[in-house]
């Protein structure tokens, strides 16, 4: 990381952290997943238990917010994926010597464009032609006063589509910026407190030593703590405007 | 309220404007290469030291942007949960949604200041 040096760094040949610690999010991922299933009950307990309420959570969500179960079905994998790798590449930040994969702005665009792409691929494959309907917002041009037909014409067929446009523009960034400062702010507030423990040992007065050294050995923890708060949040917040962005794109507009 | 705004924002551009009057300024002579280091020098120092102080406020005012909407979002929910407990999960789960959405708002400016701090683009300028 160029922005905090780490106290531990990795050199592992010629591979970056950021991508070493990727990997492991997948090998704790695919590790989780084989223990969920090696001894499949019908009525789950232990960690199958576990992965299976996350994932009733997941498909709840995305079966009120899309609509209907069977439309939301394809959809699942994505969702989940989603959900599970930045859930774990955040909280393996908190771990001491480990960097999260997603606080760097390389994982989190990736992510962002990858749902980006998706969403409107799903929206052409579902609607063809229809899926450029959206970017015209609904105006319907039969019932406007036609003293006021042209104005609303240049209102309806040019500056909406700059504005929609825009703002579907505006969504991969501001996916991809939320997570990712959010992320970076929790790693370089948690290295900057672990420099101040390694230099505050180093003054030679005993009774400064001791009180000055608690404060951040004392605060580490907490940030901890609420660093797996933020982490749960921001993976929720992103797999919930996820499934908005594909609900924007499937649904077929009825209200006509 | 808007008045209170302006007055702080009022009062916190006349500090930056202050503190860059302040600074030291590299008095005129005839142009030889050591004046030329020296009010270079002078201007990259201002240029940081405002740099530095301009990433700060704006943090500080972003802050308190979010403090406020923050505020007012969580006020609303609560209120709403008191009229119907039944509906709790719902409302907890938009409000979530809603703090997260204001929050990202200061992690943009968090952004910036982070860049300006560390990768300051315009740093070329001014290291020989």
């Amino acid at each position: 990381m160029s922005l905090i040096p780490e106290s531990i760094e990795y050199h592992v040949y010629n591979i970056s952290p950021i991508l070493l610690m990727s990997w492991i999010v997948w090998i704790i991922i695919i590790g989780l997943s084989f223990i969920a299933i090696y001894k499949y009950t019908p009525v789950p307990k232990g960690i199958q238990g576990l992965v299976e309420y996350v994932l009733e959570f997941i498909y709840s969500m995305a079966d009120s917010i899309i609509g209907s179960k069977e439309h939301a079905q394809p959809y699942y994998p994505l969702f989940v994926g989603i959900f599970f790798y930045i859930f774990t590449g955040n909280v393996l930040g908190l771990i001491p010597g480990m960097i999260s994969p997603t606080s760097s702005i390389n994982t989190t665009l990736a992510l962002a464009i990858v749902v980006f792409i998706y969403y409107n691929y799903q929206g052409i494959r579902k609607q063809k032609w229809g899926y450029l309907k959206h970017f015209f917002g609904q105006i319907d041009l039969k019932t406007i006063p036609s003293a006021m037909k042209p104005a609303m014409a240049i209102f309806g067929y040019v500056i909406i589509p700059v504005i929609e446009l825009i703002s579907h523009l505006a969504r991969p960034i501001s996916l991809s910026v939320r997570l990712f400062g959010n992320i970076i702010a929790k790693e370089v507030l948690l290295g900057i407190l672990a420099m101040l423990v390694i230099v505050f040992l180093g003054i030679p007065n005993p009774f400064i030593k001791i009180m000055l050294t608690l404060a951040p050995l004392i605060l580490r923890p907490l940030i901890i703590v609420l660093g797996t708060l933020v982490s749960l949040i921001q993976a929720g917040v992103f797999l919930i405007l996820t499934i908005i962005y594909i609900a924007g794109a499937v649904q077929m507009h009825e209200e006509h | 309220m808007a008045r209170k705004l302006v007055l702080v924002s009022v009062v916190l551009l006349n500090f930056a404007v202050l503190f860059a009057a302040t600074a030291a300024k590299p008095e005129v002579k005839t142009e030889g290469a050591a004046v030329k280091n020296e009010q270079a020098a002078a201007h990259s120092v201002n240029y940081f030291a405002l740099t530095v102080v301009i990433a700060a406020g704006a943090l500080g005012i972003a802050a308190a942007g979010c403090g406020l909407g923050q505020g007012m979002a969580v006020s609303k929910a609560v209120e709403s949960i008191s009229r119907q407990p039944e509906a709790t999960g719902q409302i907890q789960t938009a409000l979530i949604i809603g703090l997260s959405f204001i929050e990202s708002l200061v992690i943009y400016v968090l952004l910036i200041a982070l860049i300006l701090l560390f990768v300051n683009p315009f740093m070329k300028f001014f290291i020989q």
